[in-house]
């Protein structure tokens, strides 16, 4: 009975932490989503729409971005760029995990030790003389 | 090696320069795809830690090649941290500011760049800077609500119970 009780009271304060934290993801972005649907002058106001009124809900602003820049294109070189590189840092660092843990080769442990070093070096000590 | 990004922006400025691959979406492929190894292969680590080592003695076994058991036994087990993995430097190569700035003008222009476009000098256009920022952020969204339960098996649970 105490048992059932307690856990009862663990499942409501973890509903609250997760409800918390949805709320803390999920609010800027539906913020950005009502601001664009605003036109622009009633965006800055004492008292804040908390939703788009159907009166003044425009588009204007999508279509205003998507014809004056080039939105899509840019977004597809994006996206094309941001695969891409994924799948190759995915294989690499993948292969350099697999040969790290399942093979024995010369120097194996300075080169683990370094790659997990070179975190500790504080990078902006390398710019001066990188830009040489 | 694994510094941070910034130190490497004015070489890399120089050195695509020299090369005449400013602008272009093999540089941006290049910079995004080697500058994350270093951090995620040292994510990979523990998934490959906890592969059996038994299941690569069978397949050596069975007469399979080292690139057999790398691409028939381990990869499609280590399938989920695969996908998150993927999806974590997706997300991560896609919010870059740095490098999209640098070294894309015109042709090979991200998305990010052209977000900085939208306010111009006195004016502060709040609705079009939130439509081009939820435009901006719909491709992560959409691929986070599809693949969730990649995502969590992936990153929390293990891959061999």
């Amino acid at each position: 009975m105490k048992k059932k009780k307690k856990l009862r009271v663990q499942i409501v304060l973890q509903a609250i932490g997760l409800a918390f934290i949805a709320l803390l993801t999920i609010f800027p972005i539906y913020w950005t989503l009502n601001v664009s649907l605003l036109p622009e002058a009633e965006i800055m106001r004492t008292k804040p729409h908390y939703f788009p009124p159907p009166s003044l809900a425009t588009l204007n602003s999508y279509i205003d971005i998507f014809t004056k820049y080039d939105v899509l294109k840019n977004m597809a070189n994006s996206i094309f760029i941001v695969v891409l590189a994924s799948f190759i840092t995915l294989i690499f660092s993948f292969s350099v995990a697999y040969a790290l843990v399942k093979y024995t080769f010369k120097w194996k442990k300075p080169f683990s030790m370094g790659l997990s070093g070179s975190w500790l070096f504080p990078g902006l000590s390398m710019s001066s003389p990188s830009s040489r | 090696m694994a510094l941070p990004w910034i130190v490497y922006v004015l070489p890399i400025f120089q050195v695509a320069n020299s090369l005449r691959l400013l602008d272009t979406h093999l540089l941006l492929i290049m910079l995004y795809g080697f500058s994350g190894i270093p951090l995620f292969s040292w994510f990979a680590l523990p998934y490959v830690y906890d592969f059996p080592n038994e299941l690569i003695d069978a397949g050596r076994l069975d007469g399979c090649s080292e690139w057999g058991i790398v691409l028939r036994i381990v990869f499609p087990a280590l399938k989920n941290a695969l996908f998150a993995l993927f999806i974590l430097r997706f997300v991560w190569a896609y919010n870059d500011l740095l490098y999209s700035l640098s070294f894309t003008f015109h042709r090979a222009k991200m998305i990010m760049p052209t977000l900085l476009e939208f306010p111009g000098y006195t004016d502060m256009p709040f609705a079009k800077m939130a439509a081009g920022g939820f435009i901006a952020v719909l491709p992560i969204l959409l691929i986070v609500i599809f693949f969730q339960n990649y995502v969590i098996s992936g990153l929390t649970g293990r891959t061999f119970k």
